[in-house]
């Protein structure tokens, strides 16, 4: 019982640090290494750089990260092809589907390289931080599970339920026509 | 209850003095140890408790600002990160006010007001403990989160859009916005039981023109605090629910307004201000009698000005918007009105003054923080009346201007009388003197700490320095002035030092008090030092503004209160004529029980909206047994 | 006709006999044609799965007993027999990156034939010529460039040996420009373009506009923030060619981006009607529609060339369908506007300024950036997105119209490479009512001679022919209506959503045919197929929030996985 109240509490400043924790400097040579993706040989998933799990996958999890990865998701022009999420020239992403699988490596390498039906890449645009911000932000778009980070609404036109509240729900058994 | 004024009692009929207070003591103790002390509803307990976790949380926020000085002490300074300067300032800036100032102001009135208007317990002693509990249980959220780097960050009246889902993103608004939500519940409880005993539990004869002027200003302060915190809750609120279930409250684009914000808060903001300056006024005005050795000199015009300001109060709240762009005649009308409440200010800063002219002043430390106070304040109140003008407050907004004004005020004008009444009171809460050698020491150096912290800053806020910077390039040419302030800032932080450590020592080793160590004037002093649970033995009848001058010998007495049950004497509104024995409840655990369901319903309504449904259901069943009949002696009437 | 029919009648009286005996057999070499009396016996011949999800818009193309279909990208040309059987199929070579540019559905329009070949253009930028007979590529040009966001959507019109190609990306922020390519070779003769220097849009000596304000030099550039008409959009529409006077007429798209607040200025060209020489290119005339356009309406909507008596003088009019909503008459030799009346519910613009013969804007509809405005209609799509038709037999105008409205919330946005720089959210709206209508439109009295209403908009071309009018539905019903009064007279349920324009022809046997594409999508249905998440009521320009609205929901999911050309023939 002694013990347990300082491991909860222990957890806890753990997970706050976890979801909250903001850099607003990264160290150049962690930025290189945060490129150093290993994707499988058809371009879809694999494994993220060592410094990614060693940083304790400090993206998907961090509500800082995931609005500075919607701020550049407004900024880049991602809502002219998909709006929303809800797709328009390019594929919806708040449906859950994902033309290269919900991998996180597979979204940064779709955000850095590009893909060849008219996804641009945005290698010479964004630092590999950024990338992953917007990775872990698209990711979220199309979660089917509420997550321990989530963004909210912007103050902009109203277009779906925010991120933090609705899940995909599309059931996954129907693949959309594409 | 229909029975008249005063029935004879159970005992109470001329019984032996110790037999009385044997009985008294009976019905109305606490129980020690730990249960006794999660279930009182005594208020001198609360109240000690509530001062005693408000001035911890003074400490807290000191340290926060000893951080940002030391940070700000040297241009490009890498001592706190820029994230972590911007939760230090906002902790700092929500912690002291809504977890200090407010707080402190109306525990002060929890311990004094029954005891300065002659009753055994607050009204609704039960809700007291729950806000107690709740304010305790808001301070921790805020400060557990603050440990746990999840501190709002968007400073103390967390602006939208900054505070808004779209720019401020995580729990960290969300913290701050709740953490409203509990200080105002234990506020706005407080608020209601103060009002209810001075109206109707003062001691007979106390009528209206004998009310004891702290009472006066703790009155006023809490109908500002009925009137202005809903609007705050409604805000924040309004923001929990724009960030956790998108409703667009603050979204211009779908039909909600930005500044809807600024008016919701300042509506509150500006009262809040008077919130914590009216009850300081009312400390100065019932402790300055005592040292000028006379009554307070002018007491309708300083009652009239407490009401007139506390009214005033709520027409002020558009001078913090003057650069949002308001009509031009709004900006008038608000600087008129703003120029205004300087007059009923200005009217109790002359009655003090005539009352110390007029008196044989004993330059003892609460004294000497009254003086400190009245310089600080008009200092302070000036640079208000300067920043009351448009023109001026478009160049200063959100300058170190600004803060220096407002330390000036707040500082000046709410924490110097309030170090003033902890040394005027501490006698009566602990029964032992605060040293009075390290009493001048500590007004000494507070005081001159104090202008040498801020009032450079009026020049460095002229000079441009923005406020919330976390940093400054040196080429600015405000580093000489910064690293001063810094150091100035220590002489300050060392006062509060001394100041914690001579109540720290004295409680134990302080020179014993006795009942009235100042020869003071008012009902509190009738009773021991600290005062019993039942505060007087028999309820005392007041023939005059300052009762134990006018009655040296001995008080007259009401008898024929019950001794078996907790009784207390209800009496009319102005002239204090006794109406009936009203019987005030016992112990309970339950305001503890409901405080913690709701504690966990709040927190957890950060996080998902179904908390409120979930945790409503807890909250339900504690309120039940809180109000279940449980077949004591005070459920009969 | 009837004194012709005498003479014939009464020169054979002495065969009346003989003629009687074989009448029967004369009745049954001779079909009827495709009418009033006959199109109740209309039936399906055989349809062709197109194997390709996308819009189909358009119109196939005829040519003897051969029907060519080109499909949407990645495209195939296809060539049919008039059974339905493949003769030849010809698939380009295709850029995968063109879908991403490809807004409003990325619907392309069919082939034209044009002395024995097939001219076409691909999403990803090729204008093609290919032989009708064999399938042989003539020749293949790679005319818009993605790289800087340009698409082909419209077809090409072919006149006097020449190709006229316009682009398209608008949304992109490409600058739009009309080229005319040798018809023989390919090679391109001349490319003007909507922004700009004078040089470069074609304003020269020949240039003589209605309206005072088109007079200047480069007003390309100077209505223009600096540099902003590099990345202005107005791209061509359709293309009409007026052989007589020699000239090519169209609108151009709307100003890019969204945001008018990013593009302070009258934005020329954009957003106006232009008229060139065929030969050289050299503009004639300019008529602003929508200068400044705040609503991204642009003036790029198919048009009709109609020569009429108007107000007693034969005139060449142009019928112009703007997407503000007004239908505007404009004499094609000088673009004097003639007539300006709204064909739908119209509330952002409340006439034209005769002087300017530009449009009166209505203060509360008007746009800023970051702020919304709300239920502006028309919606940006505007009222006519697909062929309209002159009824030859009514001298009606036959317009198949969209009755949608927005809200529209423009936002800063930057041209990047590769992507679209709308810059706006927007949401569309299915007011109260009818959400389309077939309008045959009386030009004579500048008013609807009939209206007939569809619970949803219209977005395929109409067919007039034989005193009927006929067109398809977002549902896929495709219709026939008497042309005079608008009653229903036949009906067919197609296995998807018609964004197409029927056509009628003669078959070598003699027999009434009559082709249209089924496959929905488009800026108006592209919705009803998968691939959008109508849960976003921004998705598709906005469409996501029509669809999820009462009238337009049930088209959801009806997108059938192939387009299809179904080919009916009277019996």
């Amino acid at each position: 019982m002694r013990a347990l109240a300082p491991a909860v509490l222990a957890a806890l400043a753990f997970a706050g640090c976890q979801r909250e924790t903001r850099d607003f400097r990264t160290d150049p040579p962690v930025l290189a290494a945060l490129d150093d993706v290993a994707p499988l040989p058809n371009r879809i998933g694999g494994a993220p750089p060592d410094v990614y799990v060693a940083l304790g996958q400090p993206y998907q999890a961090n509500a800082y990260a995931l609005s500075e990865g919607k701020r550049l998701y407004d900024g880049m022009n991602c809502k002219g092809c998909h709006a929303d999420g809800g797709g328009g020239t390019g594929p919806a992403l708040l449906d859950g589907w994902w033309r290269y699988g919900p991998d996180i490596v597979s979204l940064y390498v779709t955000l850095r390289d590009g893909r060849p039906r008219g996804m641009p890449s945005y290698a010479d645009k964004l630092n590999s931080e950024q990338l992953w911000q917007v990775a872990a932000y698209v990711q979220t778009i199309g979660s089917y599970r509420a997550a321990t980070a989530a963004t909210s609404r912007n103050d902009q036109m109203q277009s779906r339920p925010s991120e933090n509240r609705g899940p995909a729900r599309a059931p996954l058994t129907e693949p959309p026509s594409r | 209850m229909s029975a008249p004024a005063i029935l004879p009692g159970e005992l109470d009929r001329g019984a032996e003095r110790a037999i009385l207070h044997r009985q008294l003591e009976r019905t109305w103790a606490t129980p020690a140890g730990f249960w006794g002390a999660l279930t009182t509803v005594d208020h001198k307990t609360i109240g000690l408790r509530y001062i005693v976790t408000a001035f911890g949380f003074l400490a807290l926020g000191g340290v926060l600002a000893l951080a940002m000085r030391w940070q700000l002490a040297r241009p490009e300074s890498r001592v706190l990160s820029a994230d972590l300067y911007n939760q230090a300032f906002t902790v700092h800036g929500a912690n002291m006010m809504f977890l200090f100032a407010v707080p402190v102001m109306e525990a002060m009135a929890v311990y004094l007001v029954p005891l300065m208007i002659g009753t055994r317990n607050i009204a609704f002693p039960r809700l007291n403990a729950f806000s107690y509990w709740i304010y305790l249980f808001g301070g921790i959220l805020l400060w557990a989160a603050f440990a746990l780097q999840i501190g709002p960050d968007v400073g103390w009246f967390a602006y939208v859009p900054l505070s808004g889902p779209q720019y401020s993103s995580g729990k960290r608004a969300d913290i701050w916005a709740q953490m409203i939500t509990f200080t105002e519940i234990a506020a706005l409880a407080i608020a209601v039981e103060i009002v209810v005993t001075v109206f109707k539990q003062r001691a007979p004869g106390m009528s209206l023109d004998r009310i004891p002027l702290f009472v006066w200003g703790a009155l006023v302060t809490s109908f500002l605090v009925m009137l202005a915190m809903p609007a705050i809750m409604i805000a924040s609120t309004s923001l929990i629910l724009d960030r956790l279930v998108g409703t667009h409250f603050f979204n211009p684009t779908e039909g909600g307004d930005v500044l809807l914000w600024q008016h919701l808060f300042w509506f509150f903001g500006h009262p809040e201000v008077y919130i914590i300056f009216l009850p300081a006024t009312g400390m100065v005005s019932s402790m300055l009698p005592t040292f000028a050795r006379r009554p307070v000199f002018g007491y309708l015009p300083l009652v009239l000005s407490i009401v007139a300001i506390g009214i005033l109060s709520f027409g002020l709240w558009v001078h913090h918007m003057f650069t949002t762009g308001l009509p031009r005649l709004g900006e008038s009308f608000f600087t008129a009105s703003s120029m205004a409440i300087a007059v009923p200010a200005g009217v109790q800063i002359f009655c003090w003054l005539a009352t110390l002219w007029d008196g044989r002043p004993v330059w003892r430390t609460p004294l000497l923080f009254i003086a400190a106070f009245i310089v600080t304040f008009v200092l302070g109140g000036l640079t208000g009346v300067m920043v009351a003008s448009v023109p001026l407050d478009l160049q200063v907004h959100d300058t170190y201007f600004v803060v220096a004004h407002f330390h000036y005020v707040l500082i000046g004008g709410a924490v110097f009388p309030l170090l003033g009444a902890i040394y005027y009171w501490y006698p009566k809460m602990t029964g032992r003197m605060l040293s009075e050698r390290l009493g001048r020491w500590v007004v000494g150096l507070i005081f001159v700490g104090f202008h040498l912290t801020f009032f450079p800053m009026h020049f460095l806020g002229l000079q441009g320095m923005p406020r919330r910077v976390y940093t400054y390039q040196p080429e600015m040419g405000w580093g000489a002035a910064n690293l001063f302030v810094s150091l100035s800032s220590i002489l300050l932080a060392a006062g509060f030092a001394l100041f914690f450590l001579d109540v720290i020592r004295s409680a134990r080793r302080g020179p014993v008090a006795g009942d009235n160590p100042w020869d003071a004037s008012t009902l509190e002093w009738a009773t021991t030092s600290p005062p019993p649970p039942y505060n007087f033995a028999r309820i005392p009848v007041v023939t005059s503004a300052n009762p134990l001058w006018s009655e040296r010998e001995a008080l007259p007495v009401v008898t024929g209160l019950r001794v078996d049950r907790r009784e207390i004497v209800i009496s009319s509104v102005s002239d204090a004529t006794p109406q009936a024995r009203e019987s005030s409840p016992r112990d309970s655990i339950w305001p503890l029980v409901t405080a913690v369901a709701a504690s966990v319903m709040l927190i957890a309504s950060i996080f998902t909206p179904w908390a409120v449904v979930w945790g409503a259901i807890p909250v339900a069943a504690a309120l039940i047994g809180w109000f279940w009949p449980k077949g004591l002696p005070e459920d009969e009437a | 006709m009837g004194l012709k029919a005498y003479a014939f009648e009464t020169s054979i009286r002495g065969a009346l006999v003989a003629g009687a005996l074989l009448g029967s057999q004369t009745a049954r070499a001779d079909p009827p044609a495709l009418g009033l009396e006959t199109i109740g016996r209309l039936e399906l011949a055989w349809t062709f799965r197109t194997g390709n999800p996308r819009g189909h818009a358009g119109a196939p193309a005829v040519s003897g007993d051969s029907i060519f279909v080109l499909t949407p990208f990645p495209h195939a040309l296809v060539a049919l027999d008039l059974q339905g059987h493949e003769r030849w199929r010809v698939v380009p070579d295709s850029d995968p990156r063109a879908e991403g540019l490809a807004t409003g559905g990325g619907v392309t329009d069919g082939p034209v034939l044009a002395g024995g070949r097939l001219y076409l253009t691909t999403l990803d930028g090729h204008a093609m010529a290919v032989e009708a007979a064999t399938g042989r590529v003539a020749w293949d040009r790679a005319v818009a460039s993605l790289d800087a966001g340009e698409t082909l959507r419209n077809a090409p019109l072919v006149q006097g040996g020449r190709v006229y190609v316009g682009s398209a990306g608008d949304d992109a922020g490409a600058r739009g420009w009309l080229a005319a390519l040798d018809s023989g070779t390919g090679r391109e003769l001349w490319r003007r373009l909507s922004t700009g220097p004078d040089g470069e849009v074609g304003i020269g000596p020949q240039f003589r506009s209605a309206y005072p304000t088109e007079a200047g030099a480069d007003l390309g550039v100077r209505t223009w923030p600096p540099e902003a008409w590099r990345q202005g959009g107005g791209s061509p529409g359709p293309i009409l060619a007026d052989a007589e006077l020699g000239v090519v007429v169209y609108g151009t798209g709307h100003p890019a981006p969204w945001n008018p607040d990013q593009r302070p200025g009258s934005n020329r060209w954009t957003s106006g009607l232009f008229a060139r020489d065929a030969a050289t290119g050299a503009a004639r005339w300019f008529t602003p529609t929508n200068p400044h356009d705040e609503h991204a309406y642009g003036a790029a909507s198919p048009n009709l060339l109609v020569d009429r008596p108007w107000r007693g003088v034969d005139r060449k009019l142009l019928v112009h369908p703007d997407p503000n909503g007004f239908l505007q008459v404009l004499d094609r030799e000088t673009g004097l506007i003639l007539s300006a009346k709204p064909i739908v519910p119209t509330n952002a613009v409340s006439g034209l300024d005769a002087g300017s013969g530009a449009p009166v804007r209505a203060d509360a509809k008007r746009t800023h950036a970051d702020t919304m405005t709300r239920d502006i209609c028309p919606a940006w799509t505007g009222p006519v997105l697909a062929e309209p038709a002159l009824s030859a037999e009514t001298g009606f105008v036959l317009l198949p119209t969209s009755r949608l409205c927005m809200d529209l919330e423009p936002r800063d946005s930057g041209v990047i490479p590769g992507t679209l720089s709308i810059g706006a959210n927007v949401r569309l709206k299915v007011p109260a009512g009818p959400a389309g209508a077939l309008v045959a439109w009386d030009l004579e009295r500048e008013a609807p001679a009939w209206t007939a209403e569809e619970p949803l908009p219209l977005a395929g071309g109409v067919l007039a022919t034989g005193g009927l009018a006929i067109y398809g539905t977002l549902d896929g019903r495709l219709k026939a209506l008497d042309a005079r009064s608008g009653r229903s007279l036949w009906e067919y349920r197609a296995p998807s959503g018609i964004i197409g324009r029927p056509v009628a022809f003669t078959g070598p046997d003699g027999r009434a045919y009559l082709a249209v594409l089924a496959g929905v999508g488009g800026p108006l249905g592209q919705a009803a197929r998968g691939g959008i998440d109508v849960r976003d009521a921004t998705a598709a320009g906005g469409l996501a929030n029509a669809v999820r609205q009462a009238a337009y929901r049930d088209i959801l999911g009806q997108g059938d996985e192939s387009g299809s050309l179904l080919v009916f023939r009277l019996p």
